[in-house]
């Protein structure tokens, strides 16, 4: 086996509604921090984008059966595998 | 904090015991089924600000059992999750009782294993077993109790099932749990480093050494100041555990673990604990995921793009429309009630001096009813109607799709909650500023919930809109009150987005702070369980305010009617001494005292109006639209007055309901009485714009 390097890593924030991702490291620079792993989005975790708010912004994740709004700016800091 | 400090209780055949759990697992409802208390629980984050106690007879032992605030984790990021760290670590209960969402047990169990790690005695209530069942997850309960090594009890509020077996091990004194031990890998040595010095100190004794452990080590400079103060270190033993930490330090980076983020450690280790558990204990059935599709067709349409906002005014509109026209009936119903029991008051004071019966009747009573009977049909309209949306589910989307909005002028959607609340009192508005996590955008929500007309001011509203219409011979004048209305609003939307950005420039700097907001799935509320809850817990205590504020005002204002100085009374001097500012403003000085002693609620500021101008020395009752605008017109109104007082409507300083609960919701008097000056600012402003802009076309 070999790691495939060429797997794209994004920003939580670009992942399209619908979309699915894992999440491969959460930033310590966001103030969310400590709450993104409290609410189960931590290394690891398979995540979703479900929804959008009318305006694009916040979007709707889930993540370990729970539905979370997240602003653009928090979820800059999550950085995830498309799946 | 002394209600939630050290359990004081020392009776021995009371149990104490909590109740904790991440919010919108259905904690509250559980708790209400085992107390028959009734209390609110609310379909959002953060709903318990402060815990209520119920007891229960269990099998003949008194339990007392306390609902801790919702937390996510037990990491406090709000004041809500310090409250409940706190009640949970040093609140010295006999049995915690875990409530979990048996649709998510995965995260959920994060913080059953936290607290796990911390109680004596954890039972784990695996709840909204009825709703997982529907999605085809099922759940091996004795597999996860093993594990966990805890009583685990599936439940359903909503079908009572397992609320008795829980009850029972409640009141179970044989039950002693053996939790597991979480084991934090290669950091266990330096954790049992810090455990072992903890201890060696005698009063930690019986204290949760390794949770205290990990908590010095993950050196959180609030939770660390916390636990010292509680704890009651000398500043000797405060040394002796640095020492320790300092070696755990070393034993941590020997074992290539950062201890900066010793913390982040801690944490994955139990969401992988969390994670092998619940992979290990359910199963799914796929093809039968009925509640998440569920949730999801609705939020198809209740988040559309084109949908979302459409549907959104639609039900603010109906709930308004619902709250002002259908309390019509109610109201004349009450208001004629009240008239008979005046008659029948007056014939039991009829012996009564004239000194003491008539400012009782006339001033005390009648102010009373009158308030009473315009305030509580609107209001037992609209709080049930309410409470039933937030039971649905449908509130946390409402700020979802707001917040982008608030986001621009530095505030956060759940603002947009406060003011719907607003709507219905702005008492409820300000104290529902509590969801708001953020110190410096609940201060926004707070001083800026009175910009949004509530109940008391619509009607008011709708009978200056009539005016204006029948001033404008206007032969639809339906549309011009629903045209008011509408304006009005979106004024005062756009005046509080606009205030807020302001204050956030000014006075209430800082950046928009972080927004995690839960969306749960829809649930089938329980109608008579919002009816009852949604009365007693804010339509009552609304109106116990209101009373209470508008007894002695009605005296007050009585004696200002009345009192007869040299052919003149205060009420008259009052109304000449304010007639040049009202004149400024677009209105007179009846108009303005009339909202001066309007102040206890702002139902009574037109019948003040007509006490005034025709100097009967009571308040009195608006006769019909034609009427009173002959009344109004003989005293000099005119299309500006009706528009000046209608800003001044929507703009002025907050009732004194609302400025007590603000007194008290802020703890400061710099900001209560910032939350009166700034309204009262902007609509003098606004009236004198008006009042100029209406006098320079000659509109009148």
């Amino acid at each position: 086996m070999f790691t495939d390097n060429s797997v794209e890593c994004i920003k939580l924030s670009e992942l399209e509604v619908g979309g699915s991702a894992v999440v491969v490291s959460v930033s310590d620079k966001s103030n969310l921090n400590g709450r993104l792993m409290d609410l189960g989005i931590s290394p690891s975790a398979k995540i979703e984008c479900v929804a959008c708010a009318p305006s694009g912004a916040p979007r709707a994740y889930r993540a370990r059966s729970t539905t979370m709004a997240l602003r653009n700016i928090d979820a800059d800091t999550v950085i995830v595998r498309m799946l | 904090m002394n209600k939630i400090g050290k359990n004081e209780n020392n009776e021995t055949d009371i149990l104490n015991v909590a109740f904790a759990g991440s919010p919108n697992v259905g904690k509250s409802s559980l708790f209400n089924a085992m107390t028959g208390m009734r209390r609110h629980t609310g379909n959002w984050s953060g709903k318990t600000v402060s815990a209520a106690v119920g007891r229960a007879f269990i099998d003949g032992h008194v339990c007392e059992l306390t609902d801790l605030p919702g937390t996510y984790s037990l990491r406090a990021h709000s004041d809500e999750e310090r409250v409940a760290r706190d009640m949970i670590v040093f609140g010295n209960y006999d049995k915690t009782v875990v409530v979990v969402d048996a649709s998510c047990l995965e995260r959920n169990l994060i913080l059953a294993l936290c607290i796990c790690e911390l109680c004596k005695n954890t039972i784990l209530a695996v709840n909204l077993i009825d709703e997982a069942e529907k999605s085809g997850i099922s759940i091996d309960f004795e597999k996860l109790s093993s594990v966990l090594g805890i009583a685990v009890i599936p439940t359903s509020a909503k079908d009572g099932r397992g609320v008795t077996e829980l009850a029972k091990m409640i009141a179970n004194k044989e039950y002693s749990a053996t939790p597991l031990r979480i084991s934090y890998g290669n950091a266990d040595g330096a954790v049992e480093i810090v455990e072992k010095c903890l201890m060696q100190i005698d009063k930690l004794a019986g204290l949760p050494t390794r949770w205290l452990a990990l908590k010095f080590m993950e050196n959180d400079v609030e939770q660390v100041a916390t636990l010292v103060d509680r704890l009651d270190l000398t500043s000797e033993e405060l040394f002796f555990i640095d020492d320790a930490l300092t070696a755990a330090s070393d034993e941590l980076i020997r074992n290539n673990i950062d201890p900066e983020h010793f913390n982040d450690h801690v944490m994955a280790t139990i969401i992988s604990m969390a994670e092998s558990i619940s992979v290990d204990v359910t199963s799914e059935k796929n093809e039968n995921k009925t509640q998440t599709s569920k949730t999801d067709k609705i939020d198809r349409i209740m988040l559309g793009k084109y949908t979302a906002y459409p549907i959104m005014l639609l039900l603010f509109f109906g709930l308004l429309w619902l709250s002002a026209v259908g309390a019509n009936y109610p109201s004349r119903l009450l208001s004629d009630i009240f008239a008979k029991g005046g008659e029948l008051l007056s014939v039991l004071l009829q012996s009564a001096p004239r000194f003491i019966r008539e400012p009782l009747l006339d001033g005390v009573y009648l102010v009373l009813t009158w308030v009473v009977s315009v305030m509580l049909p609107p209001m037992a309209i609209f709080f049930p109607l309410f409470t039933l949306a937030e039971d649905l589910g449908l509130l946390p989307r409402i700020a979802f799709c707001l917040d982008d909005l608030f986001r621009r002028s530095g505030s956060c959607g759940k603002q947009s909650l406060t003011m719907c609340m607003g709507l219905g009192c702005n008492c409820t508005g300000i104290m529902g500023s509590r969801i708001i996590d953020s110190e410096r955008e609940r201060l926004l929500s707070i001083l800026t919930n009175s910009f949004v007309p509530c109940n008391g001011r619509i009607p008011f509203l709708i009978t200056l809109s009539s005016l204006a219409a029948l001033l404008l011979n206007c032969s639809t004048p339906s549309l011009i009150i629903a045209a008011t209305l509408t304006v009005a609003l979106l004024l005062s939307i756009a005046m509080t987005l606009l205030i807020c950005k302001l204050l956030s420039l000014t006075v209430l700097r800082g950046r928009p702070s972080s927004f995690a907001l839960e969306l749960p799935p829809y649930r089938t509320p329980n109608v008579t369980g919002v009816l009852v809850r949604s009365l007693l817990d804010r339509t009552l205590l609304v109106l116990g305010r209101s009373v209470a504020v508008a007894a002695p005002a009605g005296l007050f204002i009585w004696l200002l009617a009345n009192i007869d100085i040299s052919d003149t009374t205060p009420l008259a001097m009052l109304t000449k001494m304010l007639d040049p500012f009202g004149r400024a403003l677009g209105m007179d000085g009846v108009i303005l005292s009339a909202f001066l002693l309007g102040l206890p609620a702002n139902e009574i500021v037109l019948p003040i109006m007509l006490m005034s101008y025709s100097g009967a020395g009571m308040l009195e009752n608006a006769p019909n639209i034609k009427n009173l605008a002959m009344i109004l017109s003989a005293n000099g109104w005119t299309l500006r007055t009706v528009v000046c007082t209608a800003v001044f409507t929507l703009f002025h300083f907050p009732c004194a309901s609302a400025v007590w609960t603000a007194a008290k919701e802020t703890h400061t008097v710099r900001y209560t009485l910032f939350s009166i000056i700034l309204p009262l600012t902007v609509g003098c402003l606004l009236c004198l714009i008006t009042s100029f802009i209406m006098s320079a076309l000659r509109i009148n």
